[in-house]
């Protein structure tokens, strides 16, 4: 599904990729950890295709494709998905409005017919119940007067709604207390499928016991240092980042 | 008697345009706003003009509507509101008309020259206690091969405890060159209350000029929500005088211009009295090479104390060429006041242009959805519901029209 090969990228000019190799296929789970700096968010804007990331060497193959080679908009089209760290408010831009356009991009590129405004609130209505969300945030501004946990539960709506192949969860746990992170787990639990691959980027350990990972990998400099299985996670919560440095020394 | 005061205020008027002449960048008040090729332009008088197509039926939800064919009243046309009393100008001009508008500073040229040549127009009056409305004031065009101008006045009343909401639209689908210079004094009498929408869509080579004054007395209320969408140069100009203790207004307005349109717009609050209370939030969308101006005085004067305001200015640049000029205000003579004022001039924000971006959703629908939502937070605050909705449908038209379309 996702093979990425020796990519270096940098943002201002500094390099924060330094080589990155990874490899997902179709209903895997893999966890990234790795400390502050590393280029966790880097990576995920990298493949999210965001203005200001420089890829500078390497390649990106998803779904047989060439990631790189698009924008933005059309990646999410073709089914990738960041549910971001810091989702973004859109003042102005009602939620449903904003939902509907993105189903309704996605539809046409896929040649479906695209929804009219009682059908498309029909399937609004279900994925909301499948998240736990409270139908009054439907109708509100894009994440403005949310809570830190209503947005990211935003997030995994929006996942819910555009049935991606490839999903990157950046952070999805950083300021959210253990209901919320239960809530949004559930959600991304009930989306796994053997069409679907996930990047479960996260700071803390935690996470992973809600959200069980196939394969763990560690994130040091800007490269992938160290594989594993998900007891990798539970060593890093233990002993840090710092042996691992030294192995590489 | 009125008929003598005002031919004496319009003699005065004669003189002091004879004096000003076209008022020129030099002075403050026109600085970002250059009338050398109007004052250059052979403008013949608007005749008597005939009927009209009354450009689609009422707007749904009033109770009224007045048409004015290049600002002239046409009482066949109309439908007439119950609770408004509504005669044609000059022959129905009450005592006060020409003395709520100030006529004698250099900048005030224009308005004298409405007073002393003006011939056409409307007044309207609402009675102690009544509750009026919505009225619609459409005022309409005559497609004219020469470039044709009109002086045209609106007088509007309202009693102690009055209100009235006013939809006044200018609607033009002419193309070519005509003038129009509009005077509207505002009477609020005690507790009366005016909510008045301003909807300027005049032609695409017009000139639209419009000067607003309102005298409000104790616990009176004005709200104007005022929006330049047409005209190759349009000016709105609203002054409001805060008399007596209580009174407030609220200014909200927004200017969308495109290609070469200049779309100024001037306001000055004046607070007289303690207690007065006053907010202004305008904001502007400029594309291509369209200029915007915004000047907003806001004068608390000596003596006025504990009164509060808060003036705000937002404007978006879509383009390198299009530019916006703008300056928030506040003259405060004393210490006893609460007042905020702020300027913007902003691009879209990126980040939100990517979030939409990466769910999918194209470039050109992602920056359009952006610009509606910076646009449609005055369609909010319009009294009349079909008007609101008949407004998001055109906004969202007026965007969409660089490319694809929006469905919002």
């Amino acid at each position: 599904m996702l093979e990425i090969k020796n990519l270096h990228a940098e943002v201002e000019g500094h390099e924060i990729l330094k080589g990155l190799d990874l490899s997902l296929k179709g209903g895997e789970v893999h966890a990234i950890m790795g400390p502050n700096g590393s280029g966790k968010s880097t990576l995920s804007y990298v493949l999210a295709g965001r203005e200001g990331y420089d890829v500078t060497h390497g390649d990106v193959t998803f779904a047989d494709k060439d990631l790189l080679d698009m924008e933005a908009d059309e990646r999410a089209r073709e089914g990738v998905f960041l549910a971001f760290q810091y989702p973004v408010e859109v003042p102005g831009v009602s939620n449903k409005v904003f939902l509907k356009h993105a189903v309704n991009s996605l539809r046409k590129h896929r040649g479906e017919e695209e929804l009219d405004a009682v059908a498309f609130l029909k399937l609004f209505k279900s994925k909301l119940k499948m998240v736990k969300m409270d139908p009054k945030l439907a109708g509100r501004e894009v994440n403005h007067g949310f809570s830190g946990g209503e947005k990211k539960r935003n997030e995994i709506l929006q996942m819910a709604l555009l049935d991606p192949k490839l999903a990157i969860l950046d952070e999805t746990d950083s300021g959210l207390d253990i209901d919320a992170l239960k809530a949004v787990s559930d959600g991304v639990n009930a989306l796994r499928s053997e069409d679907r691959a996930m990047l479960v980027i996260t700071h803390y350990q935690r996470l992973l016991d809600y959200i069980v990972p196939d394969k763990v990998h560690v994130l040091l400099d800007g490269r992938i240092v160290k594989s594993g299985g998900k007891e990798l996670a539970l060593e890093l919560e233990e002993r840090g980042y710092d042996w691992i440095r030294a192995e590489q020394a | 008697m009125p008929t003598t005061d005002l031919a004496t205020l319009r003699d005065a008027a004669a003189h002091a345009w004879q004096l000003a002449g076209w008022p020129t960048p030099r002075l403050e008040a026109w600085k970002h706003t250059n009338l050398r090729a109007v004052e250059a332009t052979s403008w013949t008088p608007a005749p008597a003009a005939a009927a009209l197509d009354l450009h689609t039926g009422p707007l749904p939800g009033t109770v009224g509507t007045l048409v004015l064919v290049d600002g002239a009243l046409n009482l066949d046309a109309s439908t007439l509101p119950e609770g408004v009393q509504v005669r044609s100008l000059p022959e129905g001009a009450p005592p006060q008309l020409g003395s709520i508008a100030e006529t004698k500073r250099l900048e005030d040229a224009l308005v004298a020259r409405n007073l002393a040549k003006f011939d056409r127009g409307v007044t309207l009056h609402v009675a102690q206690g009544v509750v009026a409305g919505p009225v619609e004031l459409r005022f309409l065009t005559t497609d004219r091969s020469t470039p044709w101008e009109a002086e045209t006045r609106v007088f509007i009343a309202l009693a102690p405890h009055a209100e009235l909401t006013l939809v006044e639209r200018h609607l033009s689908t002419s193309d070519r060159a005509y003038l129009i210079n509009q005077v509207t004094e505002v009477s609020l009498a005690p507790g009366a209350r005016l909510r008045h929408t301003q909807v300027q869509r005049q032609g695409a080579a017009a000139t639209h000029l419009s000067k607003v004054a309102v005298h409000q007395e104790r616990d009176s209320r004005y709200e104007a929500q005022v929006l330049q969408l047409g005209a190759a140069l349009g000016r709105s100009d609203i002054e409001v005088y805060l008399r007596e203790p209580g009174a407030s207004c609220q200014l909200d307005g927004l200017y969308h211009g495109r290609g070469t349109q200049h779309l100024d717009n001037h306001s000055a609050i004046h607070h007289l009295a303690d207690h007065t209370q006053s907010g202004e939030h305008y904001k502007g969308v400029l594309d291509e090479r369209a200029t915007g101006v915004f000047r907003g005085n806001v004068l608390i004067h000596a003596g006025a104390r504990g009164c509060s305001t808060a003036q705000l200015n937002r404007n978006l640049l879509l383009s390198d060429k299009a530019t916006v000029h703008t300056k928030p205000q506040l003259e405060i003579d004393n210490d006893d006041v609460t007042a905020s004022h702020g300027a913007t001039i902003g691009q879209l924000d990126d980040k939100a242009l990517f979030y939409l971006r990466s769910r999918g959703i194209p470039k050109d629908t992602a920056r359009q959805l952006l610009i509606f939502a910076f646009v449609a937070e005055i369609l909010t605050q319009l009294p009349l519901e079909s008007l609101r909705d008949g407004l998001h449908e055109e906004l969202a038209k007026r965007l969409a029209e660089q490319t694809g379309e929006i469905g919002v």
